[in-house]
């Protein structure tokens, strides 16, 4: 997984950076909230360990940040702390975290929690795949649905049931709309006019 | 006035667990934290000396964490005791605190530079 790790503290961050890397995971390393925010930006992460305490931008503040983006792939959130009354983990849980290790930790807990939360990126992520093929057969449908099949002398419509409507009756009943029937400059030009003169010319020979 | 427990002044298996058992990892550790923590010290003292206590805290906090990382348990609980007193706004009893805080670090960094000797 791609692990983004957030500490000001460097011990703290060291120890995690090493622990993390060591389990084969990508890491990335920021020193306070607002420099994981900017990497967030242009840098794709799976999992976000971030410290509570922290200068510029807390790790409360990230996960809200974190949360609050609607146009971003699923992204686990760890907070990593000292913090762990149950006040804490109310308000980190609201916040939007998925999981609390507790500092100190050992490793054996930190691989098992990292187990587990790549289960949950990998549904996240089957289940994204799974949206996204399904509003795409979607459209189709909707791009299907949206093709008239219309005569090409008469311009009658075949219906869902498979009979052919005029125009006039198909809009009445699909689009909820009456005709009121007129003619054109064109077909005036066209198909009237040279009927008119026609008239007119028998008119006079008669 | 605090007892100097071998164990508590540096707790060597949490070291070794933070480390991964990893005698260079170990080392580099003890590195930044004699580092991170010299730096840091003087500006707990001074906004305890200016009662800059929201100040105050947050730097014991920091210390705290990187004092229980290292196994530096005395210390770390000394700095959790500053912390708790800058935020409740504690005056009374901070200094005595803030000097039995410096006091459990400097053993703590005797240890730990006997450790990478």
């Amino acid at each position: 997984m791609r692990i983004l790790i957030v500490d000001d503290d460097p011990v703290a961050r060291r120890i995690l950076e090493d622990a993390v890397g060591g389990l084969g995971h990508t890491v990335h390393v920021a020193h306070d909230g607002r420099e994981a925010w900017d990497l967030l930006s242009h840098e794709p992460v799976d999992v976000l360990m971030t410290d509570w305490v922290m200068p510029e931008m807390d790790g409360l503040e990230l996960c809200q940040r974190v949360r609050a983006r609607t146009d971003a792939p699923f992204m686990y959130v760890m907070l990593v702390t000292e913090r762990s009354t149950t006040d804490d983990v109310v308000d980190g849980i609201m916040a939007g975290a998925n999981d609390f290790l507790t500092k100190p930790y050992e490793r054996a807990e930190l691989r098992a929690r990292l187990h587990a939360a790549q289960r949950v990126v990998e549904l996240e992520r089957s289940l994204a795949e799974r949206v996204h093929e399904l509003e795409s057969a979607l459209s189709e449908v909707a791009t299907l649905r949206r093709l008239l099949p219309i005569c090409m002398y008469c311009h009658s419509i075949r219906n869902e049931k498979q009979v052919w409507d005029e125009i006039e009756e198909y809009l009445r009943d699909h689009a909820n709309a009456d005709c009121t029937h007129s003619i054109c400059p064109t077909c005036y030009d066209h198909r009237v006019r040279p009927m008119l003169d026609e008239m007119k010319s028998e008119q006079k020979a008669s | 006035m605090p007892t100097e427990d071998p164990e508590t002044v540096l707790n060597l298996r949490r070291l070794e667990e933070s480390a991964g058992g990893d005698r260079s990892l170990m080392l580099e550790l003890v590195s930044l934290y004699l580092a991170d923590s010299d730096a840091k010290l003087p500006g707990l003292l001074a906004a305890a000396d200016e009662t800059e206590l929201h100040r105050m805290g947050r730097v014991a906090h920091g210390l705290k964490g990187s004092s229980a990382a290292m196994g530096c348990e005395e210390a770390a609980r000394a700095f959790r005791v500053v912390e708790e007193m800058g935020r409740a706004g504690e005056t009374h009893g901070l200094d005595g605190a803030v000097r039995d805080a410096q006091a459990a670090w400097r053993r703590a960094c005797e240890r730990l530079r006997s450790l990478a000797a």
